[in-house]
């Protein structure tokens, strides 16, 4: 599955379309790992926890695009956004979307 | 005897808010179903061009939509969030939102040949602590290609 | 570029619809965690609450008790100061404080044992007492509370209790059935402590009188006033009365404590001493720690 964030992909041709796609996921952080990182938020740094439950979340959001994507009989999803937004205190929505398409 | 009071007030409140939440979920989730095939054959798409025909009119169209969430979802996500796992309460909110403002915007642009280079906002309303809405708004130019 | 309309109905993004299944994962979840916290800090807070020195005490016992204002109830406070005179050159290893008996003038049935030795005794539960028997088992009962040091396992549980409860951001709105499931938990723990301040109070009465009549008369008391309204025995801090009356004449009989006599209230035969309305009753208690 190829996906970009530009109209096309380069080198191919797009030969047919299937419309909307997309992924989310809905994840919190964990409040007791968070003890940690508020000691961490006196003194600055990454904070790797956080830095880790995002990327699993928007990986997670991908995969889950692709599955839809997959399922409509797509080979690529071209144009792809993301958008993350806050749900609930503490939890963090990563929405991802794309136009599936079929390229050869 | 008043502890008791409090907490039969919380069980009542949260079981029944448990099975209408549940009914409605079930019945829009059922009900968008429904529309998203009426609607199939416009698409909705990120990209700036789809088509090679010359197109006659274009139009912004946009969509929105706010879910409230209930108590018994407000409850189990401020359970979720304690451990650091997926919500899965929410997701289903979020989607309920995000498709229903796709499909809000389709309904604007009927008649449209393809909506091109859609984008989708999605916004908490509400306190901190609480889930008390999302707001989802989906927008993209409507594009009617000549016959 | 053509377009091919195609639909799937299968939801990538909502996996599951089964939110309550998750409600209940999450919540053996919390509670598996909170009782684990608690079971730990409350043992470290009930060996602490044993090793407190006496003075210490007493330095954090004062911001406690002037939460109850003394009633004006001069001289059946100097009778009650009496009979815990007595109670105490008799008793057996309690902690070395001056111990002092104040009135509040509150309708409530109910006693306790603040830290720092004093003991504070309800207008209500002295309106239902009838002889000096059953004054001296209530105050030798809060005796026994010392003793045991129950007034600061009462005080350090209640404090790791809230502690875990601010930590998970609990104490708000949230799950408002946590609280009490705990805390049912842990009057399990509060029972058996009264039912040991009883039996510390038949002892003592044995040893300062020469015998222990009148223990089951209080219980007596505490049976009218639950009478019409009983709370199951789970969530009650106290031991049913009736279990608590059974073991007491068990413990008498196998003691073998004589009954003596009953020994009358000085003046008019009421408490507080005279022109005090009597106060309507409350709700049964007989215990440690500010309720």
């Amino acid at each position: 599955m190829e996906i970009t964030n530009i109209e096309t992909i380069p080198g191919k041709r797009i030969t047919t379309h299937y419309g909307l796609v997309c992924g989310s996921t809905v994840r919190s952080k964990n409040a007791f790992k968070d003890i940690g990182a508020s000691f961490k938020n006196m003194f600055g740094g990454e904070l790797k926890n956080y830095t880790r439950l995002l990327e699993e979340t928007r990986q997670e959001a991908i995969s889950r695009m692709i599955e839809h994507a997959t399922s409509l009989g797509a080979n690529a999803v071209v144009n792809v956004r993301f958008a993350t937004s806050d749900v609930a205190a503490g939890a963090a929505e990563i929405y991802i979307y794309g136009t599936a398409v079929r390229v050869e | 005897m008043a502890d008791l009071i409090t907490w039969g007030i919380w069980i009542s409140l949260f079981v029944f808010s448990f099975f209408i939440g549940t009914y409605r979920e079930k019945a829009h989730f059922k009900n968008l179903v429904e529309r998203e095939k009426t609607l199939v054959l416009l698409p909705a798409l990120t990209m700036k061009f789809a088509e090679d025909r010359a197109v006659v009119k274009t139009e912004l169209v946009m969509g929105s939509v706010v879910i409230g969430g209930d108590f018994f979802k407000q409850v189990v996500a401020s359970l979720a969030s304690l451990f650091g796992m997926r919500i899965s309460v929410a997701e289903a909110m979020m989607d309920r939102a995000r498709r229903e403002a796709v499909l809000r915007m389709k309904e604007k642009a009927m008649g449209a040949d393809a909506i091109l280079n859609v984008r989708i906002e999605g916004l908490k309303i509400g306190e901190r602590k609480k889930i008390t809405g999302i707001e989802a708004m989906a927008y993209g130019t409507a594009v009617y290609y000549a016959k | 570029m053509k377009f091919e309309p195609n639909y799937s109905e299968n939801n990538v993004n909502v996996p599951s619809h089964n939110h309550f299944r998750e409600f209940i994962r999450l919540t053996l979840w919390l509670l598996g965690i909170i009782f684990g916290i608690y079971f730990v800090l409350g043992y470290a807070a009930d060996r602490f609450a044993e090793r407190l020195p006496p003075k210490f005490e007493a330095a954090i016992a004062s911001g406690i008790t002037s939460r109850f204002d003394h009633g004006d109830f001069p001289r059946t406070s100097k009778y009650l100061q009496k009979v815990l005179d007595t109670l105490v050159t008799s008793a057996e290893g309690l902690p070395p404080f001056t111990y002092k008996v104040s009135i509040h003038d509150q309708p409530a049935v109910n006693a306790m044992a603040l830290p720092g030795g004093n003991i504070v005794v309800f207008k209500g539960l002295l309106s239902e007492l009838k002889s000096e028997n059953e004054v001296s088992i209530i105050l030798a009962h809060e005796l026994g509370h010392y003793a045991h040091r129950d007034h600061l396992r009462g005080l350090g549980r209640g404090l790791v209790f809230m502690s875990i409860m601010t930590a998970l951001g609990l104490s708000g709105d949230l799950p408002g059935f946590i609280a009490p499931s705990v805390q049912t938990f842990d009057l399990k723990h509060s029972r058996d402590r009264e039912s040991a301040a009883d039996l510390y109070a038949i002892d003592l009465i044995a040893r300062a009188y020469g015998y222990a009549g009148g223990a089951i008369d209080v219980f007596k008391v505490l049976a009218r006033q639950e009478h019409g309204f009983k709370r199951p025995d789970i969530i009650s801090t106290h031991p049913d009365t009736l279990w608590r009356m059974q073991t007491v004449a068990n413990y008498l009989q196998q003691k073998k404590y004589p009954a003596g006599s009953i020994r009358p209230l000085p003046e008019s035969g009421v408490l507080p001493f005279p022109d005090d309305k009597k106060g309507k009753p409350g709700v049964v208690k007989l215990g440690v720690g500010p309720s």
